[in-house]
């Protein structure tokens, strides 16, 4: 058996500060673990070790769960068991993974997640043969190459687009979500929706040694939300589409706000926001969807038939899977729209 | 009339197994042997009963391979060519070799001579000698003190290649091409040239005939991925060239009697100088048939360095290594007179053998003949081609040929059923082969047959006849049949010795020792030949140990694949049981005065039948008999009757009988996303007589599931000659969530020459779900499958399609 974890070191701070104390002293080589779930069989393939893991399993800040704020350190059975949370949130996380998996996964390793290709989650042999990647020890991306024409590069792509393949990120978004971020130099808090960047490697707004620490959701009372997950199977699967919805309606029918949140799609959950209000962080790459583009109005329309399908073929229209997790493109591209369709007919009734 | 029973395996009952036996009526009626009115009261015959090593696994106390710890054990690595094909200019281990830790290094040159688990085909090596022919295949190895070092030391290891161009679709492989490009040295005599491994022609009747008179002529051209068997364990072996001189190999292998031959081949020993050991087998499934390279490496650096050493693969190399079933494309089609009547058959099938023979030469053949049924087939006409490529090798896997052809074949009956206008159960009622016939070219004889049994019973349970047609868009209905060998006829090497040995010992303890070397892979093979002795003898089941691990101990068995156990190793345990039993009743007889003949052996006595106050025990008939000579021992072996007919080849697919069955499948479609959702699934199987009902559930349900990954999920994915998807998380096997409820019937028509009227149950059960699946989709949204798996995408593209040509 060859899938053996590399040798580093492991550190168990019990307090914010001891991890961010710790962190401080290693440079650049160290990965925080919460659950481990996506970090360590990442190891086991190779992928980009750090000499020294910080394990934030045992910080007691990071376990609290409310309404309004559930801490990154939240295992997800507990979230999904969780009658505090909004109903949509603890349905989104028990579509994750597997109930053992679920046991040790937490909150801020799913929305942290390394992004997905089936060029990089791969073995080493595998990405030696193929001569390797962009994401890990190579210099090319295989899912779009970087076109050169003249010498120049016409594709703006020496970006790696792997797929951010978490459930609960679009939701989040959708929801309106913030997230805490404990650094050396204080705290801050920012749009989950703007925290992701459109980047396969950076992937987030995040200062080295920057811990996510919360997620706090807005007062969501009135709001109808919900969660379509595709997979090939019904346990065990990353998402390779996720879309999720959250839809504020009149008492007349008419729609008061609506935020879609499209995942497994990009390298970020993809926010589409009908009441223009939030934007999403720099998208970085012209090969990425502007979903605000040709966005119809929807704000104070009511939400028949007719009206959620012009939002579905929207979203259709501007989803931008990549070829590099199960299912063809075209096909999730397509169910983009029938599962947005079918999301907004389910939260209108 | 065949005995029919169900038992209910649903997904919301916690209490699996509950036994829910409907038909028990029948079980009265049934007339048994010899005209007897009633069934023979058995003693362990047709128990439910958890297999023998049933408890070691659950408990985690069962040794596997990797398992295994000796004194300065090494541990080995494998390095893998990362080229499809490609010539090897150069290769230096020297670096790997000084690297601390590093014990020995072996490569092609340390064992360049050819082996293959067909005598016909002995066209593989140990580790590429000239010329590498996929991504994975072994070039270099490393024995170390420690994994993680072997793994270091593999990648020190230079290997300069010079690319060739590699052929990754089938029809290419048919193709001339210059001496370079050819991939084997060998190759079908009929075709010199190209890389074609293995042609075969037959036709018999007159097909063309047959055609021209049809009323339906349903045709379809089919592509079936390639799949992998997806077996727990992962290949791990450990090998010891001991201070002896001998060798010792512990393999979890189906067929530890190839393997000792392959390595008396390759290692120029005498057979007598090796030990295969086989060590609990974590699924097999047609995996773990063929000796394999890895098997020899392991020797090799354990020759060099005297010590043992273990070579556990990841689950990628288990991919790598693959025989897996075929990636195929078929084109079949029937013909059918005005009554529906099958009257012809014209299939073509192009299989992608990958890097290696394997059993492919019998994969070429079975892809044709296993069409023989279970239906009439008065016209016949097949070419099938097996090409090599630069993909992992194809073999042998659970239903072995017949699977593929057989989801054509029953896709087409569904096509012509709706054509003729009749109800596709009908059609194929019309057409069963009788009880007690041979098919017309092939000859292969039908015994025992409850196919009519199977289906009626899964018609009724399913409501067939109201739902069929009837069903709202999007949900469905569907059937398939199928039937297979309950044991190749033919063994691989031909020679005179019997098919299957087994020998008996019993000792002053008491305890009886079955040796044998047919193999538990996790069938029941241990507990089934427990269970003939068992039976025979009157004992008690905790009386017998079976020791089926060793070649120094078994007399030879061919082991585990084709079906054969319960048939074969099942009657040499019951031939070897009969003799001691005899010796026994003479020993009762010495004791009692009364006639041998006389006694009956029932819970642990021997009673005499004209005086039941007259009996010993087991033990006082064991000691009297052992007086003046020891332990008892017997010998008992199988041999099938001569079969079959004169033709070239037409020793293929010939058994002592077959097994029958018959699947009626519901799904839900949705049409909008094109997931199928299998509802309910009524598997009825004909295996002769269920000596363990709860074994023959066991091989059903997972002959189901394991069918249902075919037909839904499962396919090994290719980018170039590099697997993508050589993991459980991207090879998606069906987990709890996509397994339906299923209605399992035994259907019992107690075979005239099975063990007790058994035949056979462990694979004959997966080809029928698959069509039964595809059929059901017909029924639901009204497309034909011609792909599988039948992947979301690809039902929807079959949607879509229809709607935009129309009706
Ligand atoms: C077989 C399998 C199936 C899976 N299926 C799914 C699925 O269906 N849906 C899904 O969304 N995910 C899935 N996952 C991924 C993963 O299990 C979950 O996303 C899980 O929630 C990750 O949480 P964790 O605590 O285990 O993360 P970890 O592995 O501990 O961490 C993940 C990443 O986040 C970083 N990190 C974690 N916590 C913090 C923090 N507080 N501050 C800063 N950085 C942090 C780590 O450094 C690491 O880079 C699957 C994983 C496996 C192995
Ligand atoms: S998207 Fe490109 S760069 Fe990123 S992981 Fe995949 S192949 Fe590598």
């Amino acid at each position: 058996m060859t899938m053996l974890l590399p040798q580093f070191e492991l550190h168990k701070p019990t307090s914010l500060k001891e991890a961010l104390d710790l962190a401080r002293g290693f440079g650049d080589d160290f990965d925080y673990l919460s659950g481990g779930t996506d970090l360590l069989p990442n190891y086991k393939c190779g992928l980009n070790a750090s000499a020294n893991v910080i394990s934030l399993a045992h910080i007691a800040e990071l376990k609290a769960i409310s309404p309004t704020e559930i801490g990154a350190g939240v295992c997800l059975r507990d979230l999904e068991r969780s009658k505090e949370v909004p109903a949509s949130v603890a349905y989104t996380a028990s579509q994750i993974a597997s109930p053992l998996i679920r046991e040790s996964a937490t909150l801020g390793g799913n929305l942290m997640l390394d992004t997905r290709c089936h060029f990089f989650n791969q073995s080493y042999f595998w990405r030696r043969t193929l001569g390797y990647c962009l994401k890990a020890d190579g210099d090319v991306c295989h899912v779009i190459p970087k076109i050169m024409k003249d010498g120049k590069s016409v594709t703006n792509s020496f970006t790696c687009v792997a797929t951010h393949s978490s459930d609960l990120a679009p939701l989040l978004v959708a929801l309106g979500a913030s997230c805490t971020l404990a650094g050396p130099a204080g705290t801050r808090t920012l749009k989950l929706s703007e925290f992701y960047k459109g980047d396969g490697i950076a992937r987030f707004d995040l200062q080295r040694g920057e811990i996510f620490t919360k997620v706090s959701l807005p007062n969501t009372s009135g709001i109808r939300s919900g969660y379509k997950k595709l997979a090939p199977r019904r346990s065990i699967d990353f998402p390779v589409l996720g879309v999720a919805a959250a839809l504020g309606l009149g008492k007349d029918g008419r729609v008061e706000s609506l935020r879609i949140g499209l995942g497994a799609c990009e390298t970020i959950p993809v926010l589409y926001d009908f009441s223009g209000k939030d934007k999403q962080a720099e998208r970085g790459n012209a090969i990425f969807t502007e979903p605000t583009k040709g966005m119809p109005e929807v704000i104070g329309k009511k939400l028949d038939d007719a009206l959620i399908q012009t939002i579905a073929d929207h979203v259709t229209r501007t989803a931008q899977p990549k070829l590099n997790v199960p299912m063809e493109p075209a096909y999730r591209k397509k169910m983009a729209g029938v599962f947005a369709r079918r999301l907004l007919t389910e939260l209108r009734s | 009339m065949p005995i029919v029973r169900t038992s209910r395996l649903s997904r919301n009952d916690h209490q699996l197994n509950k036994g829910v036996w409907t038909g028990a009526e029948n079980r009265a009626a049934n007339p048994f042997a010899n005209g007897d009115s009633a069934e023979p009261e058995f003693n362990v015959i047709g128990k439910r009963m958890p297999l023998k090593d049933a408890y070691k696994k659950v408990t985690g106390e069962g040794v596997y391979a990797d398992d295994l710890k000796f004194p300065g054990m090494l541990y080995a690595r494998i390095l893998k060519s990362t080229k499809a094909h490609a010539k090897i200019k150069r290769i230096d281990t020297s670096r790997a070799e000084a690297l601390a830790g590093v014990r020995a290094v072996v490569t092609g040159k340390d064992a360049p001579i050819k082996f293959g688990v067909l005598p016909v085909s002995q066209d593989e090596t140990a580790m590429a000698v000239d010329k590498v022919i996929f991504v994975g295949e072994p070039v270099a190895a490393v024995a170390a003190d420690s994994e993680a070092i072997a793994e270091q030391a593999l990648w020190l290891i230079e290997v300069e290649y010079e690319d060739l161009p590699a052929f990754l679709k089938p029809e290419e492989s048919l193709k001339q091409v210059a001496p370079e490009l050819a991939l084997k040295d060998k190759v079908e005599k009929a075709l010199p040239g190209t890389n074609v491994h293995k042609a075969v022609d037959q036709e018999f009747g007159d097909p063309t005939a047959a055609f021209k008179a049809a009323r339906a002529t349903p045709s379809g051209s089919f592509w079936f991925d390639g799949i992998n068997h997806g077996f727990t364990e992962p290949h791990s072996v450990v090998a010891h060239w001991d201070a002896d001189e001998r060798v010792v190999l512990y393999t979890p292998q189906q067929v530890p009697h190839y393997t000792h031959r392959a390595l008396a081949k390759v290692l120029e020993l005498p057979m007598h100088r090796i030990n295969v050991v086989r060590t609990m087998v974590g699924g097999g499934f047609g995996g773990k048939s063929d000796p394999f390279p890895h098997e020899i490496i392991a020797c090799l650096l354990s020759k060099k360095t005297r010590r043992a050493v273990k070579l556990t693969m990841d689950r990628e190399e288990v991919f790598l290594v693959n025989r897996g079933r075929h990636p195929s494309d078929i084109k079949m089609a029937l013909a059918f007179d005005a009554q529906g009547k099958l009257i012809g058959m014209d299939s073509n099938a192009l299989i992608d053998g990958g890097s290696a023979g394997s059993f492919g030469v019998v994969s070429t053949y079975y892809n044709g003949v296993l069409s023989n049924g279970p239906y009439y087939l008065p016209a016949f006409r097949y070419k099938g081609r097996r090409v090599y490529s630069n993909h992992p090798a194809s073999g042998a896997m659970r239903g072995h040929g017949s699977v593929n052809p057989r989801f054509a074949m029953e896709t087409l009956m569904d096509m012509a059923a709706v054509e003729l206008g009749v109800d596709p159960c009908e059609l194929r009622l019309r057409n069963f082969l009788p009880e007690m016939c041979f098919t017309p070219y092939h000859k292969f004889r039908i015994t025992s047959n409850g196919i009519r049994e199977g289906l009626a019973e899964v018609m009724r349970l399913s409501d067939w006849k109201n739902k069929w047609g009837k069903l709202p868009y999007g949900r469905g209905i569907g059937v398939g049949c199928a039937f297979y060998i309950s044991g190749s006829a033919l063994p691989i090497h031909w020679n005179k010795l019997p098919q299957s040995t087994v020998h008996l010992k019993i000792d002053m303890d008491g305890g009886i020792t079955v040796h044998s070397l047919a193999a538990e892979i996790g069938q029941g093979s241990d507990t089934v030949l427990a269970q003939m002795v068992a039976e025979v003898l009157g004992v008690n089941m905790d009386r017998i140990h079976v020791r089926s691990q060793e070649t120094d101990l078994a007399p030879i068995d061919l082991g585990s694949y084709s079906s054969r156990v319960t048939f074969m190793a099942g009657n040499a345990a019951r031939d070897a049981a009969e003799k001691i039993r005899h010796d026994l009743a003479q020993a009762a007889a010495k004791l009692t005065g009364q006639p041998a003949q006389y006694f009956d052996f029932k819970d642990e006595r021997l009673v005499c039948r004209s005086k039941p106050s007259v009996a010993v025990t087991f033990m006082e008939a064991l000691h009297e008999a052992q007086a003046d000579r020891g332990a008892l021992i017997a010998s008992g072996c199988y041999q099938s009757p001569p079969l079959g007919t004169e033709f070239k080849g037409s020793n293929a697919g010939l058994s002592p009988s077959y097994s029958f069955s018959a699947y009626i499948c519901e799904v839900d479609v949705d049409p909008e996303t094109g997931f199928v959702q299998p509802r309910h699934i009524w598997a009825a199987h004909d295996c002769g007589r269920a000596l363990n009902p709860m074994a023959v559930e066991g091989q059903l349900e997972g002959s189901i599931h394991m069918g249902l990954g075919q037909a839904l999920t499962e396919q090994m994915r290719y980018r170039g000659g590099q697997l993508l998807n050589g993991n459980f998380l991207d090879y998606k096997i069906p987990t709890p969530f996509e397994t339906p409820e299923m209605d399992i019937v035994i259907v019992e028509s107690i075979d005239p020459e099975g063990p007790f009227g058994a035949k056979e149950c462990g694979e004959g059960g997966l080809a029928p779900i698959i069509p039964a699946v595809g059929n059901a989709i017909y029924d639901a949204v009204g497309v034909r499958m011609f792909e599988v798996p039948m992947t979301p995408d690809r039902v929807l593209r079959a949607i879509e399609e229809k709607k935009r040509v129309g009706k």
